[in-house]
């Protein structure tokens, strides 16, 4: 594997959900590079919007909850499946 | 020679193109528009640049209009060469496409644009070692200001086909070199390379025998790097993000002291103020911690003219020695230290970062006369020496702006002037000199300014530009002495040659006689009927300001030689002269001790007033008014040969002429006018 990959790096990250201001802490890279990359690996379905199943009306943590402010990322099965493969 | 314009969107393309063409070009690239690629001409000696601008794109193979326009336009009729335009700031996205494009086996030229903005939020782009690691040229650029117009011009000519820049391993490169063999297009790399991505357009078909070639290496190479798209495109991520990493520096997050001491600083209202007051305490300084050392220089000079006598030498040889030799050259050491701590002032004032936030404050007040912010530094060094100063003016980048800040120097009293002006302040007003050689200062900046502000009615005006502010440093204080020091010597040694010719030739032409009458009287009495109504009625007065015009310093020497023709020297014995030495020495250290105490201006701490025989000469033939008059008059009038030269050299012999001519009838007029106020308000 090569360590550099930007791709490998943020489906690692994402086996937690992150947004983009979590994927840049991670990463070392240029915060446009990351959006990019993460545009081609949703157009690609290795990633998705993480989406919460909870109403906010009945949720505890609505004031600082973080899907409400910017969009949350979270790793698919087959982004599991590529990084399994190429871990 | 066709010329396509390729870049991100938002990058500065249009309006560089527009920029090179002189023809409004807006591209609509914003989502869901319908784009197109627009050209316009522009004339390069003897050919015609075809420039063709395209919509905005992060990658060739996005999907949506642009993207197919920018491809199709690159594929269908490839240019003759690339201009790559990128956004300096974001260099590691926009070198993605750059490294893309180089693959397409067409000659290249890189653009750094929007370098202002990158500078101002702290990113430094080093181009040419960007240059290097690509192997194409790289240019910056304003494109909003039309800067680098020229260089983008050229670096076109010089455009070349690069190396594939990206490797991607033995095995895809192997792959890379069997589909290409099987496509007839120069872009046959790049051509190969989407294939295995599987982006097949159909605006480029392949025959079925390439398919299945590009299919079998597609299942190899997936076995071995899985989802080849996001290994290709990793790659050049990876290549992209490694060469910014090495051309790309970051300013470090800044202290939050250095962002406290920013925003008094660079405040509109407060910095200028606050540099008021810091050259106030500057001068103060200067003068105080000084002072008892002029005194001690001064003793030394007496007592080596003491010496001289009593060894027994008289007559013009005793004259020669006493009154010129040590007469000028002493007078001129004994503003050493005066010197010496200015430049100290100076040093720290530069190295601590403290001047280029003084010159980001003061680029309102520059702009109001029609100069950038950054004009202040030549300005402010114009209070050491006019003739660096004027060559500081390189810095500029505009040649109006030079030439306004040059002929704006003259009036910034530089410190060869500061001795007349202490002198005279210390004689005529011994209660407060500061006050009055600071309003002096003061008056030759405003002088200075309503030149700038004249001239810049009367020449073309460019736009202000911005300038970098460096970090705060706490400066070396080993470096600050070494390099104030070494000021001090070169201003001595310089000075020191021009003020012996000088002191000879002044004490040649007074002991040369023509009827019982030496040939400085004559000449100084010749011009003295122009002077007589500003309150000068002695023709030693104007007579120092003849060689005053070979150099500033050489007027006090030139006063000296004149007045100490009546002074009354007594030998000094040896072991009495070491004694003088020796008090006056620990006398000037004991003073030393105390002058910080006056600087901040605690009550009770006076500075005694400058006792010297000169002075008692000069109080006997001016008046306060007149002396008032005088010192505006050395302060403001015709710059030294020396500056004169160098605004020659920069600007050409007339607008050295129009120096001297105008700054010699702007000091004549407001001699007279302050003189006549003095008069009015004193009697």
């Amino acid at each position: 594997m090569d360590e550099r990959d930007i791709f490998i790096w943020i489906l690692r990250a994402l086996r937690f959900p992150k947004d983009m201001d979590g994927l840049e802490r991670y990463l070392d890279f240029d915060r446009k590079t990351i959006e990019w990359a993460i545009r081609i690996l949703e157009e690609r379905g290795y990633i998705k919007p993480s989406k919460c199943d909870t109403t906010c009306s009945a949720c505890p943590l609505r004031d600082s909850c973080s899907f409400r402010k910017s969009t949350m990322w979270e790793i698919t099965t087959k982004g599991r499946q590529y990084l399994s493969s190429r871990g | 020679m066709r010329v396509a314009f390729v870049g991100n969107p938002n990058t500065g393309k249009s309006t560089l193109v527009s920029s090179l063409s002189g023809r409004d070009i807006r591209v609509a690239n914003w989502p869901g528009t319908t784009v197109e690629s627009i050209s316009a001409q522009v004339r390069v000696g003897e050919g015609v640049l075809h420039l063709v601008d395209l919509p905005g794109v992060y990658d060739l193979l996005d999907d949506g209009p642009d993207a197919e326009i920018t491809l199709r336009e690159l594929l269908e009729n490839p240019p003759d060469a690339i201009v790559n335009v990128l956004d300096a700031s974001h260099l590691e996205r926009g070198l993605h496409l750059t490294l893309e494009l180089m693959e397409l086996g067409i000659p290249i030229l890189l653009v750094l644009n929007m370098v202002d903005e990158a500078r101002r939020s702290g990113v430094e782009v080093d181009s040419g070692k960007l240059e290097e690691v690509l192997g194409i040229p790289v240019v910056e650029t304003v494109a909003v200001k039309g800067r680098g117009k020229e260089e983008v011009l050229s670096g076109i000519l010089r455009a070349r086909v690069p190396a594939p820049p990206v490797s991607y391993g033995e095995d895809v490169e192997l792959a890379l070199e069997d589909i290409a063999s099987g496509i007839e297009h120069p872009a046959r790399r790049w051509l190969a390379l989407a294939l295995l991505m599987e982006q097949e357009r159909p605006f480029f078909p392949i025959d079925d025998s390439l398919r299945d070639v590009v299919e079998g290496w597609r299942r190899l190479l997936s076995a071995r790097y899985g989802d080849l798209f996001l290994y290709i495109e990793g790659r050049r991520i990876s290549v992209a993000h490694e060469i910014s990493s090495r051309v790309v520096s970051r300013r470090k997050r800044r202290r939050a002291v250095d962002e406290w001491l920013d925003a008094l600083l660079m405040n509109p209202v407060a910095g200028p103020v606050f540099i008021l007051l810091f050259l106030i305490f500057s001068f103060r300084f200067a003068f105080f911690l000084s002072s008892p050392w002029v005194d001690f220089i001064n003793t030394v000079s007496d007592v080596l003219g003491g010496w001289i006598l009593s060894a027994g030498i008289r007559g013009i040889v005793a004259s020669f020695l006493i009154e010129g030799v040590i007469s000028g050259v002493g007078t001129v050491l004994s503003f050493a230290p005066v010197l010496f701590l200015f430049y100290l002032v100076l040093g720290f004032m530069e190295y601590s970062g403290i001047m280029a936030r003084m010159a980001f404050a003061l680029d309102t007040l520059m702009a109001a006369v029609g100069l950038p912010g950054k004009a202040f530094v030549p300005l402010v060094m114009g209070f050491g020496c006019n003739v660096p100063a004027v060559y500081a003016t390189r810095t500029l980048e505009s040649f109006y702006d030079r030439l306004r800040v040059a002929l704006m120097i003259p009036f910034m009293g530089c410190s060869a002037r500061l001795p007349v002006l202490v002198l005279f302040a210390s004689v005529f007003f011994p209660h407060g000199p500061v006050p009055v050689v600071l309003s002096l200062y003061l008056l030759g900046m405003i002088m200075a300014f309503i030149t700038g502000a004249i001239l810049s009615r009367m020449l073309e005006y460019e736009a202000p530009s911005l300038f970098e502010i460096p970090p705060y440093r706490f400066p070396d204080g080993g470096r600050l002495v070494k390099t104030a020091w070494d000021r001090t010597f070169e201003f001595l040694r310089g000075a020191g040659t021009i003020i012996m010719a000088g002191v000879v030739l002044v004490w040649l032409t007074m002991h040369l006689r023509i009827s019982g009458e030496s040939l400085y009287s004559i000449i100084s009495r010749g011009i003295l009927p122009i002077f007589r109504p500003m309150g000068i009625q002695d023709w030693r007065l104007t007579g120092a300001l003849i060689p005053g015009f070979v150099s500033k310093e050489v007027i006090i020497g030139a006063l000296a030689v004149g007045f100490s023709d009546m002074a009354n020297h007594l030998p000094i014995g040896f072991l009495e002269g070491i004694g003088m030495i020796l008090d006056a020495f620990a006398r000037a250290v004991r003073e030393s001790m105390g002058a910080p105490g006056a600087i901040f201006g605690i009550p009770g701490f006076r500075i005694p007033p400058v006792e010297t025989s000169l002075g008692d000469y000069l109080s006997g033939v001016l008046t306060p008014a007149g002396a008032l008059a005088y010192m505006v008059f050395v302060l403001l009038y015709t710059p030294c040969v020396a500056t004169v030269a160098a605004i020659k050299q920069e600007f050409g012999g007339r607008w050295a002429l129009f120096s001297v001519l105008y700054q010699m009838s702007v000091a004549f007029i407001l001699a007279l006018f302050i003189y006549k106020i003095a008069v009015l308000i004193h009697g």
